[in-house]
């Protein structure tokens, strides 16, 4: 079964293979590297369940010229060991690859502990970080050869569960630094609903997107990819085309790729409207992932439901200022 | 380098004379605990460290992370009287503008080999430096040096399984073992004793010795370095915190503190006394 964390492992094997200088460092959570484990046993390097130790050691791996990948559950690296990412890392540009793993709802019955909402809220106050999710195989050995291979600096690429995961494409487009990937349409084109979906979440956005074209609306997908950087070109382009902008993600409200893009909006001062999909705390429960989705309202009848509805305010508002003031003249 | 007694002395005078004047220029200076490390810093920086003037940015060299980065002064000090930062950079310590010599070390400061100043992530860092050394088959060694009010901080705990583990004898940690912490001494606020014992239960080399002993210092240093044990080590080093300022010394209140023109005339008048 291919999965976005069985695209880590072959990435890295082939990065290894490659000559690149990848040590890869475990907190009790070698089995996302169980490949390199059984190609390279003496890259891996086990800290035991101390991820700001691991996170420590990464650092003074990369201060020595090695490029870290660090993996284990999202939640306890960004949260336990976030001075270390801060302080050691992003401070110094350290080329440390932060995988978490278990994004999300993706740990399911072991509950809010184990549920990552918030990690990309956290990490996205670091300056030079850069924070991405994939939303399939193929997209996650595009974007680990491009981020754990190529680009220098500190990397947190996010990571959902063990299995279990759809895929959308066979063939995703060229990672560009900070560019969604357009999924409608080889380039993105005005539309009245612009949906960026991140990550898992992508599926769902592309489900919801076929059912509001039924509807009569226009409606374009990105596969998010980057929540930082963003490039701004494309974001003025999406703020010039959308009627409404909808954010997707399986994360907090607060301070995720909503937040994230809602700020580079307001940054060239063109914030169009714009719906911010995504869990409504930031604190999960105990539960099968789709339950849970389906709570936040993160299924596709009700984003759907809500888009139209955001779509028919939109619509009176724009009446009333079409039929309204700007007539009279 | 041949172990130099005289030399070292007269060294060790020479740093403790610019901590004393740098502090005096800045107000205030993490004075304590930097005159406790100066005997061992001196000892590192004159032939236990192959750090010379050609490879102060180098990764190709025995490393040293300042754990304990509030005694940057102290490694400042060295690093001016080694001739590796000129007069005019280690004149910018406490200077009002933006400077790069801030009380904490950070990249960019010619021989400062990791930023710190954030306490328990010194010996994280080491390990990844000792064994990117391993990795590569490099004979460099790394040397920690940690407070031992730092120790309060559970992620040297951590390591301690971890160095063992990877048979780090290219690192060794250096405990200045001084007593105090910002607010008391450390067995009333967070008992460390005996500490010794505890880094042997984790099966770590110890070595305890009095950190203001030139010819100790040396001997169990350049042992340090020179072991291929398999085993990580940690040096005590028995020190006081003021370490030659008589007013200073053993006092809580040295962890942050300025001198009185008094007090400064007095020592630089005294000229070598050890």
């Amino acid at each position: 079964m291919r999965s976005r964390r069985t695209a880590l492992q072959d990435v890295l094997v082939e990065l290894i293979d490659e000559g690149k200088d990848i040590i890869c460092v475990s907190v009790d959570s070698v089995s996302r590297f169980k490949k390199v484990k059984d190609r390279y046993p003496e890259r891996v390097i086990e800290c035991g369940i101390c991820e700001q130790t691991g996170m420590g050691v990464c650092a003074g791996l990369a201060l020595a010229g090695f490029t870290p990948v660090i993996s284990g559950y999202a939640t306890f690296l960004t949260m336990r060991a976030f001075e270390q990412i801060r302080t050691d890392i992003c401070r110094w540009s350290l080329n440390v690859k932060i995988c978490g793993t278990d994004t999300g709802f993706s740990a399911q019955y072991a509950g809010f502990t184990h549920q990552a909402l918030e990690d990309i809220a956290i990490l996205s106050v670091l300056d030079g970080i850069v924070i991405s999710e994939p939303c399939d195989y193929e997209d996650a050995l595009l974007l680990g050869r491009y981020l754990l291979g190529n680009f220098q600096g500190p990397v947190y690429l996010r990571f959902g569960a063990r299995s279990g995961e759809d895929e959308f494409l066979e063939k995703h487009q060229e990672v560009v630094l900070g560019q969604f990937e357009p999924l409608t349409r080889q380039e993105f084109q005005e539309a009245d609903v612009t949906i960026v979906a991140l990550g898992q979440l992508v599926g769902l956005g592309m489900e919801a997107a076929a059912e509001l074209e039924k509807r009569g609306y226009r409606t374009f997908v990105f596969n998010a990819r980057f929540v930082k950087p963003l490039n701004p070109e494309m974001v003025a382009r999406i703020a010039r085309g959308s009627r409404l902008v909808v954010t997707l993600e399986e994360h907090s409200r607060v301070g995720g790729l909503g937040d994230n893009l809602l700020r580079a909006f307001q940054k060239m001062r063109n914030i169009p409207p714009f719906l911010k999909l995504g869990a409504p705390s930031n604190f999960g429960f105990s539960g099968e992932r789709g339950f849970l989705l389906r709570k936040c309202g993160l299924e596709v009848s009700l984003i759907v439901e809500r888009i139209a509805k955001e779509m028919e305010n939109l619509e009176r508002h724009e009446g009333f200022f079409k039929g309204g003031l700007l007539s009279r003249e | 380098m041949e172990f130099e007694r005289e030399y070292l002395e007269t060294f060790a005078w020479r740093v403790r004379r610019r901590i004393i004047l740098a502090t005096f220029r800045a107000g205030v200076s993490h004075i304590g605990g930097s005159l406790s490390v100066v005997e061992v810093l001196t000892c590192l920086f004159n032939g236990i460290l192959n750090v010379n003037g050609d490879n102060l940015f180098s990764r190709e060299r025995d490393q040293l992370v300042l754990s304990k980065g509030h005694a940057g002064l102290a490694l400042y000090a060295v690093l001016a009287e080694k001739g590796f930062l000129s007069e005019e950079f280690f004149e910018e310590y406490g200077c009002r503008g933006e400077t790069l010599l801030g009380i904490h070390p950070e990249l960019g400061v010619p021989g400062v080999d990791a930023a710190t100043g954030s306490l328990g992530h010194g010996l994280p860092l080491g390990i990844g430096l000792a064994l990117a050394f391993k990795f590569r088959h490099r004979p460099f060694h790394v040397f920690v040096l940690a407070g031992d009010g730092e120790l309060n901080e559970g992620t040297n705990w951590e390591c301690l399984p971890l160095a063992l583990r990877y048979g780090l004898d290219n690192l060794t940690l250096i405990v200045d073992r001084n007593h105090l912490q910002l607010s008391g001494f450390t067995e009333d606020l967070h008992p460390l004793e005996p500490l010794g014992e505890k880094f042997k239960a984790f099966g770590w080399s110890v070595q305890e010795i009095p950190g203001h002993d030139f010819e100790v210092l040396w001997k169990t240093l350049g042992e340090a370095k020179r072991r291929n044990d398999g085993s990580p080590m940690v040096v005590v080093t028995k020190t006081v915190k003021g370490k030659g300022v008589v007013e200073l010394e053993n006092r809580v209140e040295s962890h942050y503190c300025g001198l009185s023109e008094e007090i400064v005339r007095k020592y630089l008048e005294a000229g070598v006394q050890q």
